[in-house]
């Protein structure tokens, strides 16, 4: 951990309030401040359902897939509330076909953003932000809040792409700044998905879309827009962007079908990656040096994953043309492969919706469709190969890890826990029985599980 | 009236019409010194998305409704029974009066047609995904499901389908199609699988092909001897031709790239017929399977997106869109 990001998380603790002790006072963002992992602590649960180890269980009216975020005794969820009914979202990987696609509506939506007690449960307050039928429509999948919003402790900022809102709330949800962005299609209208992140002074959005793909930077403070570059995407990402604090510079990594690219803090481009899936999904995030990118659209004949060393420049793609557009002949998950900048690749390995997950001195990829599969971090060499969770069981929510252990939740809302470690071993399974997609939240010795219906805050038991 | 036959052996012995002449037809054949030459003579109403011929029968599925139509005179269908499913229908296969239908969440459904009138629903299969088409050897079915990929069900009493097992495929399993007692399941993009179901237990693919741009679409012919040769795909934009005579080592024989976007095909005799979508229907001449040569080509009022052939018809879905709206239709044509 460099001295800056100790500096940050340090101020995200202050600014937290007095919690429970614990290794992990506060979750800003999407997937936490470390992608998934948070200190061994002996309060976190790892039995639970519907009833035990169940602090409270707040219901949450309308339909979303955004992660909660919880500073101090905040947890700041938002939600899309339909007047009329909506088509039931269906579980699994399917085609589209013509009844499972895109949905519009023509029913009213409030845009919600709420702030639930962390003690109780109870809806400390609400902002309904917008109010109108969706301008958009979107994957039966997707949901109109499935951006994440991000919190410094002071403010939370919301961004819903599906109305081109920005904006930033105080603690007391009164309003800081908003920004109306414009809106944009995704690629087949399937929603929109990527997360805002926060770095410094400023909040950064990346929209890929089918006709104007940029990504901005933002003032915080003011919401005025400090920078913006346009992007060569048509649409086909749902990627949240990461910041990458390494022994040589902090960089904005921006995962994309057409390309990954990383930025400076100014937007200026530092390197460039072809060679991804046709649909890109899965957040960059960084473990033992590297920055670890993938994309997996299961109907793509490249699914790769990639371990980027720090201080690249240029294009340091790694695959040819030719299996970029043909694909890769050969079974999963292809042959390990690197370069000078690339400290190993798959070039199938990459998963759809889940982002993988480095938990010790492993890279465990959790397949979509049920499958852990497990590799050194540093080296990419194989630990073990698929291994099956259970045969139809869906995953979209990303991975977790605490006490040696890894958490996969899956979109029938069980919980897989598995040893983490050489060998792969189910330890057991926690239900909730409802679907779930979101990935949940870990502050204050407490899990926050989000399925399509309710908040659940689970801790362990006396 | 009865599905009797559903795949037929090379024959190079169909009719070759050496030259096109002028027909009548506003959809002809464009061109000339095609191997095959065939005239537009009826048509199916919509909304369809799959056709099937085997004789003087037509098999259509549209949306959720599967149907079928009396071909004896092709210039006026005549629709006889259907059955309508809860769910859309993905894919189906015929197998003498049985048809084993691929209806999404429902999961397979197999449907008796031994009164062509009255379709009726045997037994069902929910896979625990997205069920795309079945079809049977040896007592079971293979079906396609985006979750499971490969699934194997036991079939010795239709009314009540028995799970065997299932084999994950890598990318999004496509298809499948059986032969004798093998059943060959196309995966995209990671390739060709081929299952014995003569073997007990769990399917495990005995020869697999991981081939880039899998067929999304696939049909196999038979020998002289009526064992298993090619199998032949559509879906990746051209039509793929692979040797399937030594299960255990399926090779990938060759790529014929067709003028437009091959995404369906069918095999009558040493010809494949595919939809070429914008292009219409291509004929690839599969004498020599290594080296596929062109046998014709016909022009489509509107894209072609799905053909099957069987004798003198030919029968092409055409559309402007693929899976949606109420513009597809089935065209009937017959070979000069």
């Amino acid at each position: 951990m460099t001295l800056t990001r100790r500096v940050v998380m340090l101020g995200l603790v202050l600014a937290c309030g007095s919690g429970t002790a614990s290794g992990q006072e506060a979750w800003p963002q999407f997937r936490g401040l470390a992608a998934g992992v948070v200190p061994d602590d002996p309060n976190l649960p790892e039995h639970w359902s519907e009833t035990d180890n169940v602090v409270w269980a707040a219901d949450i009216p309308g339909l979303a897939w955004s992660s909660p975020v919880i500073t101090g005794d905040h947890v700041f969820i938002t939600s899309a509330i339909s007047a009329g009914e909506e088509p039931e979202p269906i579980k699994g990987l399917y085609d589209p076909g013509m009844e499972n696609g895109s949905e519009g509506s023509s029913n009213e939506h409030r845009w919600m953003l709420y702030d639930v007690d962390f003690h109780t449960g109870r809806i400390r307050w609400q902002r309904e932000l917008h109010s109108a039928p969706p301008p958009m429509k979107r994957h039966l999948k997707n949901s109109f809040a499935s951006e994440t919003p991000v919190t410094d402790g002071r403010r939370v900022y919301v961004y819903f792409g599906s109305i081109g809102l920005l904006g930033a709330f105080n603690l007391s949800g009164e309003t800081v700044w908003t920004q109306e962005l414009d809106l944009y299609n995704t690629t087949l209208e399937m929603g929109t998905a990527a997360s805002p992140i926060l770095y410094g002074d400023r909040v950064y959005v990346v929209n890929d879309n089918m006709t104007n793909s940029f990504v901005a930077a933002f003032d915080k403070d003011s919401g005025q827009e400090v920078w913006r570059v346009d992007r060569n995407e048509r649409g086909q990402n749902w990627a949240t962007p990461f910041v990458w604090e390494n022994d040589v510079r902090t960089e904005l990594v921006t995962a994309g079908t057409l390309g990954v690219r990383s930025y400076d803090l100014e937007g200026d481009l530092l390197w460039e990656l072809h060679g991804m899936s046709g649909l890109t999904i899965p957040t960059p995030f960084a473990s033992h040096g590297l920055v670890y990118i993938s994309s997996g659209y299961p109907g793509g004949g490249l699914r790769p994953v990639y371990a980027v060393r720090p201080g690249a420049s240029g294009d340091i793609s790694l695959f040819s043309e030719e299996a970029m557009r043909s694909g890769i002949t050969s079974g999963f998950p292809g042959e390990l492969t690197s370069s000078e900048d690339i400290a190993w690749s798959y070039p199938l390995l990459g998963t759809y919706n889940t982002t993988a997950i480095v938990y010790g001195d492993t890279y465990y990829t959790l397949l979509d469709r049920g499958f852990l599969v497990a590799h050194d971090a540093r080296t990419g060499e194989e630990i073990y190969s698929r291994q099956r969770l259970e045969i139809g069981n869906g995953f979209t929510a990303s991975p977790w890890a605490y006490n040696g252990k890894l958490f996969l939740l899956s979109e029938d809302g069980e919980t897989y826990v598995v040893e983490a470690g050489p060998e792969f071993r189910i330890l057991h399974k926690n239900p909730l029985n409802e679907m779930t997609l979101a990935t949940p939240a870990i502050a204050r010795g407490s899990l926050f599980i989000r399925t399509q219906s309710r908040l659940y805050r689970i801790a362990k038991g006396d | 009236m009865r599905a009797s036959t559903r795949r037929c052996a090379p024959r190079i012995s169909v009719a070759i019409v050496a030259l096109v002449t002028t027909l009548a037809s506003p959809w002809v054949n464009a061109g000339f010194a095609q191997a095959v030459a065939l005239e537009a003579v009826g048509e199916i109403p919509g909304p369809v998305e799959l056709v099937r011929v085997v004789g003087d029968v037509a098999y259509v599925s549209g949306g959720h409704t599967f149907s079928i139509y009396d071909l004896s005179t092709p210039s006026a269908p005549i629709a006889r029974g259907s059955y309508t499913f809860p769910e859309e229908i993905w894919g189906f296969r015929l197998a003498d009066d049985r048809v084993y239908v691929g209806a999404n969440f429902f999961g397979l459904g197999i449907l008796d047609i031994s009164d062509p009138d009255a379709p009726s629903l045997l037994g069902q299969h929910k896979t625990l995904g997205q069920a795309k088409i079945g079809d049977i050897a040896h007592g079971k079915v293979g079906i396609i499901d985006h979750m499971e990929g490969f699934v194997l069900i036991d079939v010795s009493d239709e009314t009540s389908p028995q799970g065997v097992g299932s084999f994950f495929l890598d990318g999004y399993a496509r298809d499948v199609v059986t032969a004798g007692s093998m059943a060959y399941a196309t995966d995209s993009p990671s390739g060709l699988y081929v299952f014995d179901l003569s073997r007990p237990g769990d399917p495990e693919p005995v020869g697999v092909v991981h081939a880039p741009a899998a067929p999304r679409n696939i049909e196999v012919s038979l020998g002289s001897d009526g064992a298993p040769t090619l199998v032949v795909g559509a879906g990746g934009g051209n039509v793929q031709v692979y040797d399937v005579s030594d299960p255990t080592a399926p090779q990938k024989l060759s790529t014929f790239e067709t003028p437009g976007r091959a995404t369906r095909v069918s095999l009558d005799g040493s010809y494949a017929f595919a939809a070429d979508s914008a292009s219409g229907i291509h004929i690839v001449d599969l004498s020599d399977p290594a080296v596929p040569t062109s046998a014709g080509s016909f022009a489509t009022p509107r894209p072609a997106r799905d053909v099957s052939a069987d004798g003198s018809l030919v029968l092409v879905v055409v559309g402007d869109s693929e899976r949606e709206g109420d513009d597809r239709h089935v065209i009937v044509l017959q070979r000069q």
